[in-house]
């Protein structure tokens, strides 16, 4: 049906949206689609178990774990990300055995999704840390005071008091974050993981519809953008503690 | 004391929201009369100044300027500005200016004089406030009471026709005061026209050829101080004095 | 004191003189592995270090495309907030949308998208310009970064008080000269640190024109890869971007820290 309606009244007007009516185009696009919310997800995920366990590492009395941990800080926050992923992919990956899969090949251990996860993860968390300190901070003194003089002291301390007030005071950084790990899953394009610009890519080389691809890819990252914001906004609005956000 | 009227307002309105701050205001001020505000806080005394220049824009009513039409619609407001100097409660110095650049901005940048013309007036203006001294310091090097002179002597740098002062003397220690009271002065005895809000009632009593008493968005009594301030006649007015007197 | 200061502090002896020789003992340990595991792989570093000139010819580019970009994004970018704090409503809006436009998109596809639909060449002034490569790249990558600069710079107009507005208003400025004169020189102050931190971001980002052929460092590493097929080179050499690129960020990072640590606490 949109084959004969829509599509001659699209092209009347210039527009070649071949995703629109080729079966081919159309999967390649949605895969895309779905492996950049894959890689963002699990990016996300695995940044925010680094943050938190990045941050308490921090707060250990042990000094060479704050060392490493503002090392590891410090290293990815001022290295290019393509540089991080070549590093891991090309570098780290070539020392890796290959394994056979299931036709006999030879394939490389770790696969380029996995990959560009873990180095998304790995980039994301660093910034994550920094983000996770400062909400930290913002916990009042004499608030942990009070649970001290409770009895609360090391990990039940950090898991009962100072993580949740943590995590709500840093949810808009994390919403920051969120929409950073959707913009920078276009970088794994870099090793070929056949998201979205890897896809559309594919699409407007094989139809020279390169106008209309990107204005169907920008469209498509503001619209998974402002998804992102809103289910941000629902979240803040669940936790907010009463009264305690009122400025 | 027949001077042409300078400054008119008829039945002037002001609302922000359902909050009514100006509720009907009427008020003619002469040329070189000194006209004083005087009222409790909230009377709307500071509205009914920002609205002669523009700064807040009125719901309803008349007002001219120095024979310009504030309240009509295709007004030019820098135009206006020109002829109408006004001194805030917080000095409002440029904090990255020196006290001579401070002086001379508006004049160079608006009236088109050249740098010496504007910074020989400007030196001119600073030696009436007594601050010819303090040419190059920073606003943040003066105290409050240095910031407003200069304040003052920046207004007047744009040779205006009608001087507002705000409450300008409300932020500044009891020592101080005086210095930029005699400032004021020196302005009004120059033949300035000037529109003065402050609580400093002995001062308004001694300077101004008129008394406005304001409460509630409208004017309640006027008149010459000694009468307005001896034998006031509205029971408001009596009680509003007896609190600050 | 943070409460992180707090969860570790513990009580420590102070015992300097063993802590003096236990360091100096771990000093001295960590010089004679880092020496030995330099000696095992001489013929890796020596290949690198031959390469090291044309690598840093690559770098610089990289370096150019960033300040390039940079130029870009400022310019476009301080346009776009002054424009965001409009009295105009069009132009306002319209500024505000373009502003979430260009933040909400990635920066590959930014640079892909400028890449793409710039021509390779232009007339003007009766002959043909050509546009090198590294240069559309770093247009893209100031169009990306453009957005950026907007916001910076709409939120130190808009962190300067309303009193000084009034002011120069009082005193017959026009909307424009106040911005120009009075708030924008105030606002300056508080836009640094984190203009700086975009440069940072945005010379880290010219490495994506290595996905465009661009012969920036890792294009130039990747091609010298090519011509020498030893797998246990891979590691050093990109080990030996990320060095290059550390040395370069790390340093500006710290100072707009430094900077933003020592205003805050002026102010």
């Amino acid at each position: 049906m949109i084959e004969r309606y829509v599509r001659p009244w699209l092209e009347a007007q210039g527009f070649h949206l071949s995703i629109l009516w080729d079966p081919t185009d159309a999967q390649r696009f949605l895969m895309g689609l779905g492996f950049t919310l894959g890689l963002a997800i699990a990016s996300v995920l695995l940044s925010l178990v680094i943050g938190v366990l990045g941050a308490a590492l921090k707060s250990s009395p042990w000094r060479p774990a704050r060392q490493a941990v503002t090392a590891y800080v410090e290293l990815f926050r001022n290295t290019p990300l393509l540089a991080q992923l070549y590093f891991f992919y090309f570098g780290l990956g070539s020392l890796l055995p290959m394994v056979e899969d299931a036709d006999g090949h030879a394939v490389r251990m770790i696969g380029n999704f996995q990959w560009a996860v873990m180095v998304l993860g790995l980039h994301s968390g660093a910034f994550q840390i920094e983000a996770l300190r400062g909400s930290i901070d913002a916990v009042p003194r004499s608030t942990i005071e009070a649970a001290q003089a409770l009895g609360l002291h090391g990990r039940k301390l950090f898991r009962h008091l100072i993580l949740p007030l943590a995590l709500r005071n840093s949810l808009p950084a994390l919403g920051n974050s969120l929409a950073q790990a959707v913009k920078s899953t276009s970088v794994a394009y870099a090793i070929a993981v056949p998201e979205l610009l890897y896809a559309c890519n594919r699409i407007w080389t094989d139809n020279f519809n390169v106008a209309e691809m990107m204005q169907v890819l920008l469209l498509t990252y503001f619209i998974l953008l402002g998804a992102c914001a809103w289910l941000m906004s629902r979240i803040e609005a669940r936790y907010r503690l009463p009264g305690y956000h009122n400025r | 004391m027949s001077q042409p009227l300078q400054i008119q307002l008829e039945d002037v309105h002001k609302s922000y929201g359902d909050q009514a701050i100006l509720q009907g205001i009427s008020l003619s001020v002469r040329r070189s009369e000194i006209a004083c505000l005087i009222g409790p806080s909230g009377s709307g005394k500071s509205t009914l100044l920002r609205t002669l220049n523009a700064l807040t824009p009125v719901d309803s009513g008349r007002i001219e300027v120095c024979g310009i039409r504030v309240d009509a619609p295709q007004l030019d407001v820098p135009g206006l500005r020109r002829h109408v100097g006004m001194i805030f409660q917080s000095y409002n110095l440029f904090p990255h200016l020196s006290v001579l650049d401070n002086i001379t901005l508006a004049p160079i940048q608006v009236l088109g004089q050249s740098r010496q013309e504007a910074e020989a007036y400007a030196v001119e203006l600073l030696a009436k406030v007594s601050l010819e001294h303090k040419q190059g310091a920073f606003p943040g090097q003066l105290s409050g009471g240095q910031q407003q002179r200069v304040a003052i002597a920046r207004s007047l740098a744009m040779c205006p026709e009608v001087m507002m002062f705000d409450e300008v003397t409300a932020a500044l220690d009891p020592e101080t005061v005086k210095e930029v009271l005699n400032t004021i002065r020196d302005v009004a005895a120059s033949g300035m026209t000037c529109l003065i809000v402050t609580h400093e009632m002995r001062f308004a009593r001694e300077i101004a050829d008129t008394v406005y008493f304001t409460d509630g968005g409208r004017i309640v009594e006027q008149g010459e101080p000694e009468l307005i301030f001896s034998r006031p006649s509205d029971p408001r007015t009596q009680r509003f004095l007896e609190r600050v007197l | 004191m943070s409460p992180l200061t707090l969860l570790s502090q513990r009580i420590r002896p102070q015992a300097s003189a063993s802590r003096f020789w236990g360091r100096a003992v771990l000093l001295l340990a960590v010089s004679v592995g880092l020496l030995a595991v330099a000696w095992a792989y001489r013929d890796i570093i020596g290949l690198l270090l031959n390469w090291t000139p044309a690598l840093a010819r690559g770098f610089a580019l990289n370096i150019l495309m960033g300040v390039v970009a940079m130029l870009a994004a400022t310019l476009l970018g301080t346009l776009l907030g002054c424009l965001q704090v409009s009295l105009h409503r069009r132009l306002r809006q319209a500024a505000v949308l373009l502003t979430q436009l260009l933040r909400n998109a990635p920066w590959l596809v930014v640079v892909f998208l400028v890449m793409n639909l710039l021509p390779f060449e232009f007339k003007a002034l009766d002959r043909w310009w050509q546009i090198p490569d590294w240069l559309k790249a770093s247009l893209g990558l100031g169009l990306a970064g453009s957005g950026y600069v907007s916001e910076i710079v709409r939120g130190g107009i808009r962190s300067i008080p309303v009193a000084q507005w009034e002011a120069a208003a009082s005193l017959a400025l026009p909307r424009r000269k106040s911005l120009r004169l009075v708030i924008l020189p105030q606002a300056l102050r508080s836009m640094v640190p984190p203009w700086m931190s975009l440069y940072c971001a945005v010379t880290m980002a010219t490495s994506l024109a290595n996905l465009m052929g661009v012969e920036e460092l890792m294009t130039t590493l990747q091609l010298r890869l090519t011509g020498e097929p030893r797998p246990d080179l891979l590691l050093p050499a990109y080990l030996y971007v990320f060095v290059a690129f550390f040395i370069y960020i790390y340093p500006i990072s710290r100072y707009s820290r430094y900077l933003e640590r020592k205003w805050s606490l002026n102010s």
